[in-house]
């Protein structure tokens, strides 16, 4: 299908932009389980100063170093978001005080603007899974790892009623960093909030 | 010789006397010219009414008004051969019609002979110069005040502004993917209101806006985008019957279910460029194909029922929006708008506009025939009659003379 939806990792100069490998297949694989949606069995990896980029609506950023983006990647990621692009931040540190943390949202509020509360009554927390409770809270949170906070929401730049920048603090790159097989050993799926994720970004 | 000469002044009197009652009762073919020097063919329009003759030649210098056209017309009705002439005048036509659009822009239609420069205005004064075309060419207007007129070299077409049209909501019908998704922004971007249901796996689906059934009572059209929208055919088939607007792109435009209502269905073969899409085929015979790559059909458009239905191919048109390009969204707006605009269900009682004199040289002829070649300078069409005060002269003249001479006939 031309128009499947092709999971997008976006690599940037700086950090360590491929620290989580298996996400993208684990989420390809829920969202080819639970819906009808035409997706692309393999995902990407683009550059963000690259043009492919806006050939992918959604993209996924994560990471445990500094957080910095050149000016042809703020330059690129810019227009790439005013035309409708959302893109997906996860610090893979779960660390307030983090490097990545800090880097990242000081990078964001320069690109775009500064990070606000996301409401848990959110339409991201319904697009197809319900999420009741706002963010589902990781293992990491739940084990006291990382900031040891369990953070009760998610923080995005919001433009128009629609997210421009979803940004994480809870670590789904390292909830959702594993072979899709072994979700057989899970009793409830842990990646349904990744699903969500794509949904909303595929229609709003 | 004396007595020869008074039998001369009677006849002079005689004579003089003759052609004076001969000019009141004259027919109009002898009548002078009458030229439209305002006063001028309004006084003779007058005359011809009050005294019925035979023939009225009207020489013009500018389109006469509508007003004067159909007294012409009365009069040549009347049984008076009526015929005009003048410069060149410049046949120039206007029309303005609403846009099916929020913004609630006005198309303002000019035709005219070919590259005659034409000024179009407004009540508050000119908006722009356009070269007329035999083939009319539009402008889009945001605002136009009261008329539009188009002038050129003595002729001035008039219309009044078509009063915008109140359009409805927009019904999109797909599978969650980037094209719905950018063509829901599209649209809402530029103003529309825009229900989508969009299919997110088998019973499950996310909507936006209120359930309304589909009927022209709440949307102007509906948009669908691909073989999700199956089960709502039959819904779309009644719904374009009976008025509505449709859009059916990419594979949708090949359902079984919508193929009545269907001008073309996409084919297999794809095309690319700047909106890549689906080359279409089984064009039905009415219907009218909008856009080409080459000899290709991408966009066709027939009548169905009472509504209107397009077929475009075009399945990705989000990739033109998501290109770096400044102006990318905002041609993946006007693209979008121009084609549910073009579908669009409008009552019809909003949509029309009276009045006005919106082609006069078209009216002219229409009422009074083509100009005359007996025009301007033709010296056929002058009267030989002398003019009142020189018959009345000699009149008063000859008499006085005839008197004279008797009187003193026996002092010579």
């Amino acid at each position: 299908m031309v128009s499947e939806f092709v999971f997008c990792t976006g690599q940037y100069a700086s950090g360590d932009w491929e620290s989580a490998p298996l996400v993208a297949s684990n989420l390809i694989d829920s969202v080819a389980r639970y819906t009808s949606l035409d997706v692309a069995a393999t995902g990407v990896t683009v550059p963000l100063d690259s043009p492919r980029l806006f050939e992918h609506p959604l993209v996924y950023l994560t990471g445990h170093l500094p957080f910095r983006l050149s000016a042809a990647e703020r330059t690129n990621v810019k227009a790439y978001t005013d035309r409708g692009g959302m893109v997906f931040i996860d610090d893979h540190n779960h660390d307030v005080g983090g490097i990545f943390h800090k880097t990242a949202t000081e990078e964001i509020a320069r690109t775009w603007s500064p990070l606000s509360q996301l409401p848990n009554t959110h339409r991201i927390y319904s697009a197809f899974f319900e999420f009741d409770e706002g963010p589902p809270a990781t293992s990491h949170e739940l084990n006291g790892w990382g900031d040891n906070l369990i953070h009760p929401h998610l923080s995005a730049v919001v433009r128009d009623g629609r997210i421009v920048v979803l940004y994480s603090n809870k670590d789904y790159s390292s909830e959702w960093n594993y072979h899709p097989e072994n979700k057989k050993f899970s009793s409830v799926d842990n990646t349904r909030f990744g699903v969500n994720i794509i949904v909303y970004a595929l229609t709003s | 010789m004396r007595s020869r000469a008074e039998w001369a002044l009677r006849a002079v009197t005689l004579t003089a006397l003759a052609l004076l009652i001969w000019t009141v009762v004259r027919p109009a073919a002898l009548q002078p010219r009458i030229s439209d020097a305002r006063g001028g063919l309004e006084t003779a329009l007058v005359n011809a009414t009050r005294r019925p003759v035979a023939a009225l030649d009207v020489v013009v210098d500018s389109v006469p008004t509508a007003l004067h056209r159909d007294w012409l017309a009365a009069i040549r009705a009347a049984g008076t051969k009526v015929s005009w002439s003048g410069r060149a005048l410049p046949p120039v036509a206007v029309a303005t019609s609403p846009v099916a659009e929020p913004e609630g822009r006005i198309r303002v239609s000019i035709a005219g002979g070919d590259s005659t420069e034409v000024v179009l205005s407004d009540q508050l004064g000119a908006i722009d110069t356009v070269q007329a075309r035999a083939i009319p060419s539009s402008r889009l207007l945001r605002t136009a005040t009261g008329w539009v007129s188009a002038s050129a070299r003595g002729s001035r077409a008039v219309t009044p502004v078509a009063n915008p049209v109140q359009v409805r909501r927009i019904l999109v019908l797909a599978s969650a993917g980037w094209e719905s998704k950018f063509v829901v922004a599209a649209l809402e971007e530029a103003g529309w209101t825009v229900d989508a249901r969009l299919r997110i796996a088998p019973g499950v689906e996310t909507r936006q806006g209120p359930d309304y059934p589909l009927d022209t009572a709440r949307y102007s059209a509906v948009i669908a985008l691909d073989a999700a929208v199956a089960p709502s055919a039959g819904a779309i088939e009644r719904y374009v019957n009976a008025g509505g607007g449709a859009v059916l792109a990419g594979p949708a435009s090949r359902l079984p279910g919508l193929a009545r209502i269907a001008p073309a269905a996409a084919a297999a073969r794809r095309v690319a460029g700047p909106r890549t899409g689906l080359v279409l085929g089984a064009l039905k015979d009415d219907a009218v194909v909008l856009e080409r790559q080459g000899a290709l059909p991408l966009v066709a458009a027939r009548r169905s029922g009472a509504g209107r239905v397009i077929a475009s191919g075009y399945d990705e048109t989000w990739r033109s929006r998501m290109r770096r390009a400044a102006e990318a969204p905002a041609e993946h707006r006007e693209w979008w708008t121009a084609l549910v605009s073009a579908v669009a269900f409008v009552p019809t009682a909003d949509a029309r506009a009276s009045g006005g004199d919106a082609a006069p040289v078209a009216a002219l002829t229409a009422a009074l025939g083509p100009q005359s070649r007996m025009g301007a300078g033709s010296a056929g069409a002058r009267s030989r009659v002398p003019p009142v005060w020189m018959l009345f002269g000699t009149l008063l003249a000859s008499l006085l003379g005839e008197v004279v001479s008797r009187r003193y006939r026996g002092l010579a």
